[in-house]
């Protein structure tokens, strides 16, 4: 197996609610030609892309059908990838696979979504009916009447069962969640790509928003986001002939565990809890640290950027990834900000911009940006960052994806 | 023999979609409005594609050069529609309908429309063919009705 690395990193500029301007070739074309331009490829020298974004979001299921001569793939290989909220990864992870194996010196990875063609929460339904036929086993009836798929015909509502679940776990209380969101998009605001950046938000704002289920409130909510992310995955080999920069982003580990929609837990403790996810903690994540030779994450990881569709998630995904033992407390202490010991989510994470098929890459994206010292407009993390996690999730809350970076290759 | 159950789900959600058509097709339709077809010129191979696309994949070069074709050019390939599609359902057409695809004048790419004034019988490629436009546009592909044969 060889070593692979970020060499670039290209967005097709800020991820924004609608883009009337411009059809979904040309939302994903300006990304391409942004990560190409910070390198010293050319498209030819690329052997595979490898591409997803949310399946039915809109409408489209093969859109590389669409798109293949804007993303200079004409004649390569083309391989879609598409797993729910994890896709992002997934697709990253598939492009690693390419490299790591031999089968490529170089790969390209592209995550999208453009929210505004469809309707996200139509979208969701028909991706939620696998899960809904496997949550027949726990009760919920699928017509919207009675239980009405977990509060609300809403990912929001299965999120708020989590939610409540992790606070009694941790010992924390919503004021924690309100708290985590604030830091978020005071985060955001520091990243120029971001979605919905508010300038030093505080909790107070945050616990003005209206409630959607207890104890979700719309500020602890993501937004749905249009924009693509784009990457480029070289074999250690071929580095110095492509990159641009002597600081390039190593992949140390790749790490994923599913099941099905017994929301993580089949494995431990209690089936349906969504806050327990052992499949993250005694998987995927010891799985992750043996891969890369990390033997101490709180001390040896300096920043991760979590999947938090939801704000609780950016409490919840650190304690599970054992980078923090608390977050409730962590968060209190101020252990999570940009300039903390265990920073979150400097880019605003999730819950500030979520373009679907993009989020769990730009996990990637900004933990690569960090370790290369190039995240812009005041959201780089003042240490150096030697080692940094990225994690997806998506499903019912029961896939996860771990990938870790460091600023120097694993000898393997 | 216990009845094997089903489940009968009902969304009652309408599913719309709004696709953009991009700046470059907006462009398009917007000559198609004016009774005019645009095309797009890639700066390296310098192919002209129409309808307009923002990237030619032979070359991933960003096209520039706007140019307006000739309403005419040649029948490359057809197929004759017997058949339509109702609401999901096969039905017979009244008559049948030829689908051409269509090199114009100057254009390196080929066009589908309907062509009319020939009959299945005796079209051909080859044959030289002229644009027809509706006589009210809209901005819409429609704007286009199809093409016949050049008297």
């Amino acid at each position: 197996m060889r070593n692979v690395a970020i060499i670039s990193v290209g967005y097709n500029g800020r991820f924004v609610a609608k883009r009337p301007d411009v059809n979904i070739p040309e939302l994903i074309q300006p990304a391409v030609a942004n990560a190409i331009k910070k390198t010293k490829l050319k498209y030819s020298d690329i052997g595979v892309v490898v591409e997803g974004n949310m399946p039915t979001f809109e409408g489209i299921n093969y859109p590389h059908l669409w798109f293949s001569d804007h993303i200079g793939a004409a004649g390569k290989p083309v391989l879609r990838i598409s797993t729910g909220g994890t896709t992002g990864m997934s697709v990253f992870q598939g492009g690693y696979y390419c490299v790591a194996s031999g089968m490529f010196d170089v790969a390209m990875v592209i995550g999208w979504e453009k929210h505004d063609e469809g309707d996200a929460q139509v979208g969701l339904i028909g991706i939620v009916l696998p899960e809904a036929f496997s949550m027949f086993q726990f009760g919920p009836d699928m017509g919207g009447g009675g239980t009405g798929m977990m509060g609300g015909l809403s990912s929001t509502g299965g999120a708020s069962f989590q939610a409540l679940s992790y606070l009694h776990r941790a010992k924390g209380t919503p004021d924690h969640i309100d708290k985590m969101a604030a830091q978020a998009r005071s985060n955001a605001a520091k990243n120029p790509y971001a979605h919905l950046q508010h300038p030093n938000c505080t909790a107070a704002d945050i616990a003005k928003t209206p409630m959607v289920s207890y104890p979700l409130r719309y500020g602890h909510t993501c937004p749905a986001s249009c924009g693509a992310c784009v990457m480029l995955l070289v074999a250690e080999e071929k580095v110095k002939k492509f990159a641009d920069t002597d600081r390039v982003a190593w992949v140390k580990a790749v790490a994923t565990a599913s099941s099905d929609a017994t929301t993580g837990n089949l494995v431990d403790g209690q089936i349906n809890d969504p806050a327990e996810q052992a499949i993250c903690e005694k998987i995927a994540a010891p799985k992750a640290y043996k891969m890369a030779g990390i033997q101490n994450p709180k001390k040896e990881i300096q920043m991760c950027e979590v999947y938090d569709g939801f704000a609780h998630q950016e409490l919840m995904w650190p304690e599970k990834l054992h980078l923090v033992d608390n977050s409730c407390k962590a968060i209190d202490e101020g252990r999570l900000a940009i300039d903390g010991d265990m920073p979150v989510n400097p880019s605003g994470g999730v819950v500030s911009t979520n373009a679907i098929g993009a989020s769990a890459m730009v996990r990637v994206a900004e933990a690569s940006l960090q370790i290369m010292g190039m995240a812009e407009g005041g959201h780089q993390v003042p240490r150096r960052v030697k080692n940094a996690l990225a994690h997806g999730w998506g499903g019912l809350f029961q896939f996860v994806t771990i990938t870790i970076l460091g600023d120097e290759p694993v000898k393997r | 023999m216990a009845e094997h159950k089903i489940v009968n789900s009902f969304v009652g959600l309408q599913f719309i979609y709004n696709y953009r058509v991009g700046e470059y097709l907006d462009k398009y339709l917007d000559g198609l409005q004016s009774k005019k077809i645009l095309g797009i010129t890639c700066p390296e191979c310098e192919r002209v594609l129409v309808p307009p696309r923002s990237m030619c994949g032979k070359c991933n070069a960003k096209t520039k050069k706007w140019v307006t074709l000739k309403p005419v050019g040649t029948l490359k390939n057809f197929t004759i529609s017997h058949v339509e599609i109702e609401q999901g359902e096969i039905k017979d057409r009244e008559k049948p309908v030829i689908i051409g695809q269509i090199k114009l004048e100057g254009a390196d790419s080929l066009l589908t429309a309907k062509i009319e004034g020939v009959s299945p019988k005796e079209v051909k490629t080859g044959l030289k063919v002229k644009a027809v436009f509706k006589d009210t546009t809209e901005g819409t592909l429609q704007d286009l009705d199809h093409f016949e044969p050049v008297k």
